[in-house]
This record gives structure tokens, C-alpha cells and sequence, in this order.
């Protein structure tokens, strides 16, 4: 008995000195797996990779909590070893005091730091004043954008000036949608009948991936609008030439185009400023300054224009856009003439 | 014991005459012929079809996104033996086509994209490879 003992127990702990080694080695090649990751790759939805204000402290919260949870996570499962490891005992080596403070009394205290931590957060991402409003409606997989107090009406697509604070008032057009620019603040519901409200901010100039964030049925995948932050004096320019209706047609080419739209049954669903009054899908009056097709579908260039108007339903499966048959000549000159409002 | 190695050694002719058969005459292997546009530069041939937009209109291989359902399906362009219907299917033709469809073909519902000789010729070259392209990428990272 005495013998057999010593031998048992040399033997376990080679045992775990390797099964502890193959572990240690696969732990550092995930953690240099997931650094390589997170330096290689571009995370336009990265909320680590704030832009604004709100953005900002959430970012924050989530490393306090990242932080304070890693310790937790490495001091149980640190208990848990020693627990498999040491040896069997009649009564218990720490007693029940211990239990309770680990167990019970230090989580709880946990906790209650951290929902201190997040109304603290929640408190600062309300806003009172602000510079711009800015109307969202969500619509089945594409956001309507208004600035009421300039009259402009956009779609997908939202242009904001650098360092003022935006009111968002977000409202729905059939069933819950919910409106996250994931680098410059947190989401907000997009309610039918019943506005809410978000505050944003962006600190620097650049283009921001939006999404819809709440499953909406059908393509909600593919339900997305860009973000645009100019230079002060950039937007002003922006604002300006959008509220101005686009000027009618000179070429020969672009007015077949604009022919071409009020016939083939585009003008019934597509509203162009003082051409075509349709209001069940996106206005167009500045579709060929965008930078997506479909709500962030496609990136807009002359060819997936084209693609988009002859079949939308191949590249966005469900949405309310249906396959045109145009004669090849009117399509070229549809796409010219949209293509020529910016 | 004789009894037991003639039965195996017929079930060892059977067996593998089928699989040499299989292999031989009924698997799957590239048929078409070698069309190949020699400067053309595959990955930048890849980015192109994404920024002109081929990919709203054609399915193309080892483009995921390029899944419109306007113009053919360019998977196997390379084994089809006309273009557009109307030019020997020819690197020269294929480069010529990208660049001005509408010139060629007037009636064509394909868009003049301005696209310059060295894009033309970089997409017809990744065109051309079709599915190989994968294969071709991966034989690259070994060698590098």
C-alpha cells in the first residue's frame, strides 16, 4: 500500500504537467490567433473602435466589464483547479464563511458596481440640446430619411456635420425595426405609431456602417444605410444642393431616361423632386451620389445600378422591388438619367 | 485456401476496373480549352468585377456577392464558344467586349462601364479561370 502510493502519484502529475502544457501552448496561439485577427482585419462595426461621444462610454463600460469579469473568470477557474487537484479531505479546508463571501457576497457586490457603472453610462448618453433633427422611418428593409426644417428627403443614407450633436427621431412604417451606427452610439428601438428618440454625435469625418438591428422578417439581413459625417462647411454644400430639385434633362439620352422612368412604372413607387410623386419606395432625387444600392445591399457603381433595376430580386431576395423587362436601350438611358442625379 | 485467393483476386479486378473506369472516363474534369490572357492580374481582376458592378447583372465564380440573374451566368465562360452570342469566344474578343459592348453589339442590354484595356484585360483573365481561381490562389500562398 505504502509503496504502491508514491508511484501512483509521480505518474498523475507527468500526466498534468503535459495535459497542462498542450493547453498552455493552444491558449497562446488563440490569443495570438485573435490579436492577428483584430489587427488585420477593417471593423467598420467595431464598437472598440468608437467615433462620437455615446460610443465612446459604452466603449468604456464594455472594457470595465471585460476587465472586472477576466478576473473573475481567472480566479474561479483558478479555485476549480485547485479544487480537482487537491487532495480529498474529511471537512471542508476553507469552511462555509467562505463560501457564502465568494460565493454570494462579492458577486452581488460585483453586480451592483455594475449597474452602477451602466445607469452611470446610460445617464451621459442622453443628450438635451442639439444642433440637427434628423427624421428616420424604417420601411420594409430601407430607412426613409427626412431633414425637416431644411426640406430635404434622402433615403438610406444619412448626412450629418462632424462635432454636432444629431436628434434622431426614429419611427416605423409597418413592424419594429431598431437603428444602431454601432460606432457612434447605442440602438434605439424604431416603434410603429410612436417616435423615440436618439442623440449622436460624430467627433471625425468619415462613412459609418448603420444596420437595422431587430429582426424584421425577410431580408432584414440586407437592411442597412451609411453614415456620412462631413466637414461643417462640406455639409452646408451637401444640404444646399440637395434641397434644390435636380434640373430637368438637356441630353437627348438622359431625357429618354426620364421618359423612361415616368413610363415603365418607376414614377409609381419612386419619388424624384418635382418629376415623379411615388411614395412606397426610396426617393431617388440624389440616387446617383450614393454610395450603396438596396439599402447598403450592393456598392453603387454604373453596372450594379443596372443590375439592380433589371432584377433587385436576385440580389436582394424578397424586396418590394420587382424585376423590370426594359428594352435594353431604355435601360441604359434609365440608368444615364439616374446616374445623373447627385 | 486456393478457392478463397482466386475469389479475392477477382473481387480485386472488379473493384478496380470500376474505379479506373470512374476515374477515367466518368469523373469530372476540366474539358474546355486553355484560354488564358497572360498579364492580366487575377486578385486585381476580382476587385474590378466588384467595383464595376459585373457582379448586379452575372454569377461568377469565387465572387460570393456576384449573384444577379440579368445577363448569362459567366461560371463556364470559358468553355462556351461564342461571346454575346456574336464573337468567337477569343481573349482578344473577351477584352474587346469588356471594354465596349455596346459598340460590338448595339441591341445589348450590357452598359458601356468606361472600363480601361488593363482592367479588361485583368477581369477576362479572372473570367477565364473561373471555379480554378480558388486553386490557383491556394497553389500561390504555397509557393510564397
Amino acid at each position: 500500500m505504502s509503496m504502491k502510493k508514491p508511484v501512483k502519484k509521480t505518474c498523475h502529475s507527468k500526466e498534468t504537467g503535459q495535459r497542462n502544457q498542450g493547453l498552455l501552448s493552444g491558449f497562446i496561439l488563440l490569443i495570438a490567433t485573435l490579436l492577428l485577427v483584430a489587427c488585420s482585419v477593417e471593423r467598420p462595426h467595431s464598437i472598440l473602435d468608437p467615433a462620437g461621444p455615446a460610443a465612446g462610454h459604452i466603449a468604456t463600460l464594455w472594457w470595465q466589464m471585460f476587465w472586472v469579469y477576466a478576473v473573475v473568470f481567472i480566479v474561479t477557474l483558478s479555485l476549480l483547479t485547485l479544487a480537482l487537484r487537491s487532495r480529498r479531505r474529511e471537512g471542508s479546508p476553507m469552511g462555509s464563511r467562505f463560501v457564502f463571501a465568494a460565493g454570494v457576497a462579492i458577486p452581488a457586490l460585483i453586480l451592483v458596481g455594475m449597474l452602477i457603472l451602466t445607469l452611470q453610462t446610460m445617464d451621459n448618453l442622453q443628450a438635451t440640446a442639439e444642433d440637427l433633427n434628423v427624421k428616420v422611418i424604417s420601411h420594409h428593409w430601407w430607412f426613409e430619411v427626412q431633414y425637416p426644417e431644411q426640406g430635404v428627403v434622402d433615403a438610406n443614407e444619412i448626412h450629418v456635420p462632424v462635432g454636432s450633436m444629431v436628434r434622431f427621431e426614429l419611427s416605423a412604417a409597418g413592424v419594429i425595426h431598431s437603428f444602431w451606427v454601432p460606432r457612434l452610439g447605442g440602438k434605439r428601438d424604431m416603434l410603429p405609431d410612436y417616435y423615440t428618440e436618439l442623440y449622436l454625435q460624430a467627433d471625425e469625418p468619415g462613412v459609418y456602417h448603420g444596420t437595422c438591428t431587430e429582426y424584421c422578417a425577410g431580408v432584414h439581413a440586407l437592411m442597412g444605410f451609411r453614415l456620412v459625417a462631413h466637414e461643417p462647411e462640406d455639409f452646408s454644400r451637401w444640404l444646399e444642393q440637395a434641397a434644390d430639385p435636380p434640373p430637368p434633362p438637356v441630353e437627348p439620352q438622359l431625357q429618354r431616361g426620364q421618359e423612361v422612368f415616368m413610363r415603365s412604372g418607376c414614377a409609381g413607387c419612386h419619388t424624384i423632386k418635382d418629376v415623379a410623386p411615388g411614395t412606397l419606395g426610396p426617393d431617388l432625387t440624389l440616387i446617383g451620389g450614393r454610395r450603396t444600392l438596396g439599402a447598403g445591399t450592393l456598392e453603387n457603381s454604373r453596372g450594379n445600378l443596372a443590375g439592380w433595376i433589371a432584377n433587385a430580386q436576385a440580389l436582394k431576395p424578397g424586396n418590394e422591388m420587382p424585376m423590370s423587362y426594359l428594352e435594353p436601350g431604355d435601360l441604359h438611358a434609365l440608368v444615364d438619367y439616374l446616374w445623373s442625379l447627385q | 485456401m486456393y478457392r478463397t485467393f482466386f475469389l479475392l483476386l477477382i473481387a480485386i479486378l472488379v473493384i478496380g476496373g470500376m474505379t479506373y473506369y470512374t476515374l477515367r472516363f466518368q469523373w469530372p474534369r476540366d474539358r474546355g480549352p486553355k484560354m488564358v490572357i497572360a498579364d492580366g492580374d487575377l486578385q486585381r481582376g476580382r476587385l474590378m468585377v466588384l467595383e464595376f458592378g459585373c457582379s448586379g447583372c452575372h454569377i461568377v465564380a469565387s465572387v460570393r456577392q456576384a449573384r444577379g440573374r440579368v445577363g448569362p451566368n459567366l461560371e463556364n465562360i470559358r468553355e462556351q464558344i461564342y461571346l454575346a452570342g456574336i464573337l468567337p469566344n477569343q481573349p482578344d474578343n473577351m477584352v474587346q467586349w469588356l471594354m465596349n459592348p455596346r459598340e460590338i453589339s448595339p441591341q445589348t442590354a450590357m452598359p458601356d462601364l468606361h472600363v480601361s484595356e488593363q482592367d479588361a484585360r485583368d477581369i477576362g483573365a479572372f473570367l477565364y479561370m473561373g471555379s480554378r481561381y480558388r486553386m490557383s490562389q491556394a497553389a500561390d500562398n504555397a509557393t510564397h
